[in-house]
């Protein structure tokens, strides 16, 4: 009685052994022919990566708004165009001040008419040049909130394609234990090597952002 | 765009002969983890490199790091029009000059001395003159730029070999 009971549960356990391992070898066969996360044969460590996935695509793709900073030197450039419009209005501010003087100490009405059209040039000016300034001050700002927002979202982006690259590096860490049957074996040896040889692709296109998020902290204002 | 933009954009033109681009292997070799290749894919399909969606490849430069050396020869002279004619406000130089970098000989980085070494020999020797003339053109319209400057580096360290166009 007592052997019979050990050899049924025995059977139980190898039917339910190698009913696991067809399983188990399904999902890597799935895999190895996948592409993207399904290339992963883990359940747990597919989703994580799909999960990772759909924010990196948000942020990495401008979803989320800007991730170029466009060439480094635009930030100063405004900020020295801003100061150049600074420097006309004061000049011209200095002229109409001279020119105004000039004008009370005439005497002569002929000169005193010609100085008068000379100021009203000069006023004109000088609202021109405010609005100069207006405008180059609007486009720092602008330019700020494109630097803050590209930072913002760079940094977002390449925490999520790290994310990404990881589950790919968990996945490579779990089939190298992997050696339930000869045929499991060999394909997580397959995926192994893959998941290997495809870190760089992963890094380059962490590189890629990561520089892109260095030129726009060059370009913080 | 100046001259001398228009002068290197023809030479690509006439470097890279217009050709059906065969898609089905573009991420067999380095990019089945790639999490976009499907769709990149589907973008090549049926089109030559002329006739792709700029817009598209632009946003997926990342698809560089991972395609097979035959498609990413095949879609490179549209990411090298790209470079030139957008400059830096896209964001192709970036990847495109990672990807360019010969590989330093302790780090082995970009892509790698095997993956630049093929990608190298599947290219003609006025291609190879075309991406050098691309290179230099790029990195003296952006001196002092990360990417104008990285454009430099590739073309000094490796591409300025090709600028005659012989078969090297």
């Amino acid at each position: 009685m007592g052997v019979s009971k050990w050899m049924i549960a025995s059977v139980v356990v190898l039917a339910s052994s190698s009913m696991a391992f067809a399983d188990k070898l399904d999902d890597f066969k799935r895999a190895a022919g996948e592409t993207g996360c399904k290339s992963i044969p883990y359940s747990d460590l597919q989703d994580n990566c799909s999960r990772q996935g759909e924010p990196m695509h948000d942020y990495c793709d401008a979803k989320k708004g800007p991730v170029t900073c466009d060439r480094e030197g635009i930030s100063r450039d405004l900020t020295n165009n801003l100061e150049k419009e600074k420097r006309n209005l004061d000049e011209l501010k200095k002229k109409r001040s001279d020119v105004d003087d000039k004008k009370s100490r005439s005497s002569d009405d002929n000169e005193k008419n010609k100085l008068q059209a000379e100021l009203e040039q000069l006023d004109k000016d000088i609202y021109a040049a405010g609005k100069a300034i207006d405008a180059a001050k609007d486009a720092i700002d602008k330019r700020r909130v494109l630097v803050n927002d590209s930072i913002y979202n760079l940094d977002k982006c390449i925490d999520y394609r790290k994310a990404v690259m990881n589950t790919f590096g968990y996945a490579q860490d779990k089939v190298r234990g992997e050696n339930d049957t000869p045929e499991i074996t060999e394909l997580a040896r397959k995926l192994r090597d893959m998941y290997e040889e495809e870190k760089r692709g992963h890094n380059l296109a962490i590189t890629y952002k990561e520089n892109a998020l260095a030129t726009c902290k060059k370009e913080t204002l | 765009m100046q001259p001398e933009d228009e002068t290197v954009l023809e030479q690509i033109r006439a470097a890279f002969p217009s050709f059906e681009i065969s898609s089905d292997d573009a991420f067999t070799s380095w990019g089945r983890t790639y999490l976009d290749g499907d769709e990149y894919r589907a973008a090549l399909k049926g089109k030559h490199w002329d006739q792709l969606d700029t817009t598209y490849i632009a946003l997926r430069s990342d698809a560089l790091g991972f395609l097979s050396t035959r498609t990413l020869v095949a879609v490179l002279p549209a990411y090298l029009i790209a470079l030139i004619e957008h400059g830096t406000a896209s964001q192709v130089p970036g990847m495109l000059t990672l990807v360019l970098a010969p590989p330093n000989r302790e780090t082995d980085d970009g892509l790698g001395k095997k993956r630049f070494g093929e990608f190298i020999e599947a290219m003609t020797g006025p291609q190879r003159a075309a991406v050098a003339a691309a290179l230099l053109r790029f990195g003296e319209r952006y001196p002092g730029t990360l990417v104008g400057d990285a454009a430099r580096a590739a073309f000094d360290g490796h591409w300025k070999a090709y600028m005659s166009g012989a078969d090297a």
